[in-house]
Parts: C-alpha cells; sequence; structure tokens
C-alpha cells in the first residue's frame, strides 16, 4: 500500500519561524561609506537607518547603492539618508511564508525588515524564504543525489 | 572429612605447564593474584574459564588449571561472548594485552563492553609489543623509542580507561603490577560485579620496556606518585597522606592539606557507583606526572546484563511461537543441492522467495515516496532548462575577466543587473555581484578604469546544466548561501538561475494548484 504525502502545511506557518538574518543598523546621519562597512560587518546586503529613538526611517540596499552612488558625484560622507529608500516596506513576525512569498513575487526588492511596534526584529530575505520552504521538503529537495538523474530507480544492498 | 565443606586453594589452580614468561616479568604478579582469588569466589573449579588472544599476556590460560582457549589474536572477547551466552553459567575471563586488545582487536573489546556481559577482562599494559620483540603498540607514549620507532613514537596513545569508559564499561579499574595484593582486591570486586568487567594492568615488560611504568610502580616512589581510590574517602595521596585532588571549577588540582587554608573536606570524595561517567572520566584522563596516577575502582555501576536479556527474549519468544527447527531454518525457503562430483547443482525452493518480495516492497515504498501527490512538491522535479527559458527573457550577461570594473558598472546600471557572469562561451571564470562591486569600490580606493574585474570577481565552484531539477538547485543554493547559480546551457554559453526566479515559479505553482481547486469546487 504506497504512502500517501500528507499535503504541505508550512504555508500558514508565521515567517517567526523562519531563521531571520540579524539586521544591519545605522543611525541617521551616518555616511554613505561607514554605512557599507557595517553591512559588510553583518554579511548582509542591505542596511536600516533608524532615528534617535530607533524608529525605522529607511532602507539601502546594494542595489540602491550601485545605482544611486556609484559612478555619481556624490562624495562618501554623504549622510545615506540622501539615497535611501524612505518608508520602507515591512511586516511583522505573524506574517505568513505564503504572504511572504507574495510580496517577494510581486516587489522588487530582496530584503523585508520584520518589525514587531517599532522594534526591528531582523530582516526576512528572498534567499532565506526559499532555504525555509526547501527546509520543509527534505525528500523533495535536501536528502538526495547532487543530481536527480542519479536517484536510484531500484534499492539496493541488503 | 564429613560435615565440612571442602575448599579449593590456590594450588588447585596452578598448573603444571612450564612458564615462559621472562624472569622479573609484571605478569607473573597478576597470575599470582589471579590464582589468590579464583578459590576465594565459591565457585566450582570446572565453572572457570580463561580465554586470550596472541601475546606474551595471552599465554596465561596454560598456566592456570582451568578450562581456557588459547585462540585468535584479538578475538578473545569475541570467543568469551560466545561462551557466556551458551553458558551462562560460567565464570568467564579474558586475558589481553594492549596490543591484542586495543590494536588488533580494539573492535572485539569496544563491544564486548559495550554490551555487558558478564566477562571480567584482564588487560595488561605493557606499552609494547613484547612476544615478537619490542614493536611500539598503541600505547607506546609519544617519543617512545622501540624497534618500530627508532626516532620515537609520533602517534597519540590510546587510554585504555578512556575506551572502556566509551565503551558504557560497567566496571572499570586499574592496577600496578607491583602492588599484588591491591591487584587481588580489585579482580576480586571485579569477579563479585555482575556486567562487564574491565581492569587495567600496568605491568613492566623487563626487556624491552623496562622503565616503562617505572616513574609510578617502584615501591620508593609510589605513595606520591599513585592515587589509590578507595569508596567514600576523599581523594588523598602522598607519603605524608598530606596531598588530595579538588576541583576548581571543572578541574581537578593538585592541593595540599593545610596549605592555602585548605583541609581535608575540600577534597573530592571518591564515587564508584555514579552513574553518569563523567566523574571516572576525569580520573582515567589524570595522568603522572601532571597528577597522582589513579589506581582501584573506578567506576562500578549496575545495568542490564546482555545474557539475561537474551534469555529472557528467548523465553518469551518460544512461549509466542514454539521451540523451532535447525534444519528448516538453515534449507529456509530457497536452497541448492550439489552433486558429490559438483556436475548438477539443484535448486529447491518452497512458495515464493521472501528476499524478492522483501525488495519489492522496499521499491514500491522508494516509489511512493518519490511519486508525491502534492502538487508543489510534484514540480520540484521540473527541469530547470524551462525554468530559465519561461522567466528569464534576457540571456545573462557575461564580461571577459579582462573588462575594467568601469565597465561592469555601467553593465551593472544600464541593464538593472543582479549579477554578472565572467568568462567566454567555453569556460566560466567567476560571477560578479552587485555586493562584489559596492565592497570593493566604496570601500576601497582602486582605479575602476584599469583594474580588470578578475581581480575582484568571486569563483564559481558550482555549475548547474539544464537538466537538473529546481529541487537540485534549491538545494545548492541553501549549500553556497548565494542567491544566484550558473547554468550551463545545452546550446552553448551560460545562464544564471535566480532566487527571485525560483521563487516565481514556487508562486506560479501554487496560484495554479489554488485555481484548480476553487475550480473543482
Amino acid at each position: 500500500m504506497p504512502a500517501v504525502r500528507k499535503k504541505e502545511t508550512f504555508w500558514s506557518e508565521p515567517i517567526a519561524k523562519v531563521a531571520l538574518q540579524r539586521a544591519a543598523v545605522v543611525r541617521s546621519g551616518t555616511t554613505i561609506v561607514d554605512a557599507v562597512r557595517e553591512m559588510k560587518v553583518n554579511q548582509i546586503g542591505c542596511v536600516l537607518v533608524v532615528d534617535a529613538q530607533g524608529a525605522l526611517l529607511g532602507i539601502l540596499s546594494n542595489g540602491d547603492l550601485l545605482h544611486e552612488f556609484v559612478g555619481t558625484t556624490l562624495p562618501g560622507d554623504t549622510p545615506v539618508d540622501t539615497i535611501m529608500t524612505k518608508n520602507p516596506f515591512t511586516a511583522t513576525p505573524e506574517l505568513n511564508v505564503q504572504e511572504a512569498l507574495e510580496i517577494f513575487h510581486s516587489q522588487p526588492f530582496r530584503h523585508l525588515p520584520i518589525l514587531s511596534g517599532s522594534t526591528i526584529r531582523g530582516i526576512l530575505s528572498i534567499r532565506g524564504l526559499m532555504a525555509f520552504i526547501g527546509e520543509h521538503l527534505p525528500l523533495e529537495v535536501l536528502n538526495l543525489p547532487p543530481d536527480s538523474s542519479l536517484i536510484a530507480a531500484r534499492t539496493s544492498g541488503g | 572429612m564429613d560435615g565440612l565443606k571442602e575448599y579449593l586453594t590456590r594450588k588447585d589452580f596452578v598448573s603444571s605447564s612450564e612458564v615462559r614468561w621472562c624472569p622479573g616479568c609484571g605478569d607473573y604478579a597478576v597470575l599470582n593474584a589471579v590464582q589468590n582469588v579464583l578459590p576465594q569466589l565459591g565457585i566450582p573449579k570446572e565453572k572457570y574459564v580463561f580465554v586470550s588472544g596472541i601475546g606474551c599476556s595471552s599465554r596465561f590460560p596454560y598456566y592456570l588449571d582451568t578450562y581456557g582457549f588459547h585462540s585468535i589474536h584479538g578475538r578473545a572477547p569475541t570467543l568469551a561472548t560466545g561462551i557466556k551466552v551458551a553458558n551462562p553459567e560460567l565464570s568467564v575471563w579474558v586475558v589481553t594485552g594492549d596490543g591484542d586488545g586495543l590494536s588488533i582487536g580494539g573492535n572485539h573489546l569496544v563491544h564486548a563492553l559495550r554490551r555487558n556481559l558478564d566477562l571480567n577482562i584482564i588487560l595488561f599494559n605493557n606499552k609494547i609489543y613484547g612476544l615478537t620483540k619490542g614493536q611500539y603498540s598503541p600505547t607506546s607514549e609519544k617519543g617512545q623509542v622501540t624497534k618500530t620507532s627508532p626516532y620515537g613514537v609520533i602517534d597519540e596513545p590510546i587510554n585504555p580507561l578512556r575506551i572502556a569508559l566509551a565503551s558504557e564499561a560497567t566496571f572499570l579499574g586499574r592496577v600496578v603490577d607491583t602492588d599484588p595484593k591491591h591487584i587481588a582486591e580489585v579482580l576480586r570486586a571485579g569477579a563479585e560485579h555482575r556486567g562487564a568487567t574491565f581492569v587495567e594492568v600496568l605491568q613492566t615488560c623487563v626487556i624491552f620496556n623496562k622503565k616503562g611504568w617505572a616513574d609510578i610502580s617502584e615501591r620508593a616512589s609510589r605513595e606520591d606518585r599513585l592515587l589509590y581510590l578507595e569508596q567514600g574517602k576523599p581523594l588523598i595521596f602522598g607519603e605524608k597522606r598530606n596531598k588530595g585532588i579538588m576541583l576548581r571549577g571543572t578541574n581537578p588540582v593538585v592541593v595540599t592539606i593545610g596549605e592555602q587554608g585548605v583541609t581535608a573536606s575540600d577534597l573530592v570524595v571518591h564515587d564508584m557507583y555514579r552513574e553518569d561517567s563523567v566523574y571516572a572520566a576525569m580520573l582515567a584522563k589524570m595522568e603522572y606526572p601532571a597528577y597522582p596516577m589513579p589506581v582501584g575502582v573506578f567506576r562500578a555501576v549496575k545495568k542490564p546484563v546482555y545474557e539475561d536479556e537474551l534469555e529472557e527474549q528467548i523465553k518469551q519468544v518460544t512461549a509466542l511461537k514454539g521451540r523451532r527447527n535447525l534444519q528448516a531454518l538453515l534449507r529456509g525457503s530457497e536452497y541448492w543441492t550439489v552433486s558429490g562430483n559438483g556436475s548438477s547443482i539443484k535448486r529447491s525452493s518452497t512458495v515464493g522467495s521472501p528476499e524478492r518480495e522483501e525488495s519489492q516492497v522496499m521499491d514500491e515504498q522508494v516509489h511512493a515516496l518519490l511519486k508525491s501527490t502534492d502538487p508543489l512538491t510534484a514540480s520540484l522535479k521540473t527541469k530547470i532548462g524551462r525554468i530559465f527559458y519561461d522567466y528569464d527573457y534576457k540571456r545573462s550577461k557575461m564580461l571577459s575577466p579582462r573588462d575594467s570594473i568601469a565597465t561592469a558598472i555601467a553593465n551593472f546600471k544600464s541593464a538593472r543587473l543582479e549579477c554578472i557572469l565572467v568568462g567566454d562561451t567555453k569556460r566560466l571564470y567567476g560571477m560578479l555581484s552587485e555586493r562584489d562591486i559596492i565592497q570593493n569600490v566604496v570601500l576601497t580606493s582602486i582605479d575602476r578604469d584599469r583594474m580588470p574585474i578578475s581581480a575582484i570577481m568571486r569563483p564559481v565552484y558550482e555549475i548547474m546544466d539544464e537538466s537538473n531539477s529546481l529541487g537540485d538547485v534549491i538545494n545548492i543554493l541553501s549549500i553556497s548561501g548565494h542567491r544566484h547559480v550558473p547554468v550551463r546551457l545545452k546550446d552553448g554559453g551560460f545562464g544564471l538561475v535566480t532566487v527571485r526566479q525560483i521563487l516565481s515559479f514556487i508562486h506560479d505553482t501554487v496560484q495554479q494548484v489554488v485555481k484548480q481547486e476553487e475550480e473543482l469546487q
């Protein structure tokens, strides 16, 4: 009697269960060079900009830097506020996996700040979401030969 | 004499065989101690069996007037296991050495111990192969010069007690060959323990490793260098009985009673009945000269004994299924008859072949697992070639490794790219992401017009094929931590699969499923 797999239920899981990346955070007025350094230290592709009270003002990504800063006449000590994306798209930890998929599908960004009230919980990245989906499907994704053409058609050994 | 029980004596266990050990060998001390202990255990002489492997110490059974096997190198624990399982009423002893027990038979020793058969295992550790005339053994010390290590041993030595502890031995002891009374005490305690007993004897080979244990075993310095473990008593040692072992954090430290306010009540109290093995492991790791060498009973814990459990299992299964026929088992459902001269081979088979049936069942199970009924998981088998063409109309941009960083920046900006491939139609050298550009251009002062891309690109360790599945790509990206993976295209050249493409595909698949479900309702 072949076993029938149950329908996947992880779609309704809150993204709080996804391993969020720790956010790189700088204060408003920080220079662009210092913000990039912060991104490098945290090994993340974006940095959040906050005011003196810690409230989120904007986000700056590698993409923003490439298009708004590199090749322009702006000096490196320009405040991040000049080129950051103001009032960025954010979500709460209650957002579920399917909703997150919808957001990344329809929006151009790759990093989504997750906030509880005004507290920054972390960053949901497009890659983190993919990895989360993959982890729920060990049979189809993770625990297979490196090339799916090598999956054995018959069991062997004894 | 009537009414009086006749006692066995030491003499009853002395054999008439000529003893071939070198005069002065530490093995004699153990033999004498064993011959002293055996009559005290109240076990009839014919119930003793001594099993050994190969080596000087393995000649032991010849010198005892009991049953015994001088068996195969390293295999004494396996023979002993068989003897004990078939005859649980016997008192079974294993005599082995550092080479026989820890090198040639290391594996067998581990399994005899972990099964916790009621065996008494004595391991003679002289840190050398004596019988074969002086090669270094698994317990030889670093730097020890032997015939096979003329410039000093470079192997890390094995600690026998730590191996026994890792194998879950329920009784652990250690003795030195210069203290026969103590050997007898520990062996007796081990013999009375129900379960696997392991006793290491620090024994001197007078010919090939005369100084092996001299530092700790010589009578003159023994009190200062050995720590005699006594149940319920503090860890005290020294000729003046004024030194001890205290715990500082999780480390044992040597202290002197009366100095720096240390009193006997600060010392660790020996408890061989501790269930967990942490304390015994700490003692086993204490070695001279950093610490006094502990001797005595390290551990004695109760656990179910293998032969008892086996007997119980046989009893239960027999009650359920009755006694079975050995001939029927041997013939099984399929067997061959070979004629006397080998000219004919006849295969006989009863109904079906269980072996084949089982493999068929396994195949069916595997197929059922792989044949997912969930549309999303089924879609993960889609070839990435399809995703690549459905979700990326633009060919991925490729630049030469000699192109300048300025050229790469211009391409990133004009086409709003996330990643650029570096190579030519035949070979891929690397990849360049926005991050590589930003971190190099913003944080360093490189000359972007003259510096080639090759200086900052990231090497490519993984190239997929169009025939790989979406699941393969998710797997690779999950491991690599990247957002892009290059794909070798069927018609030549290279493309990129991105996380965004994958999520778009998953998104569209899910939407289709939802739509179909709605239509069905």
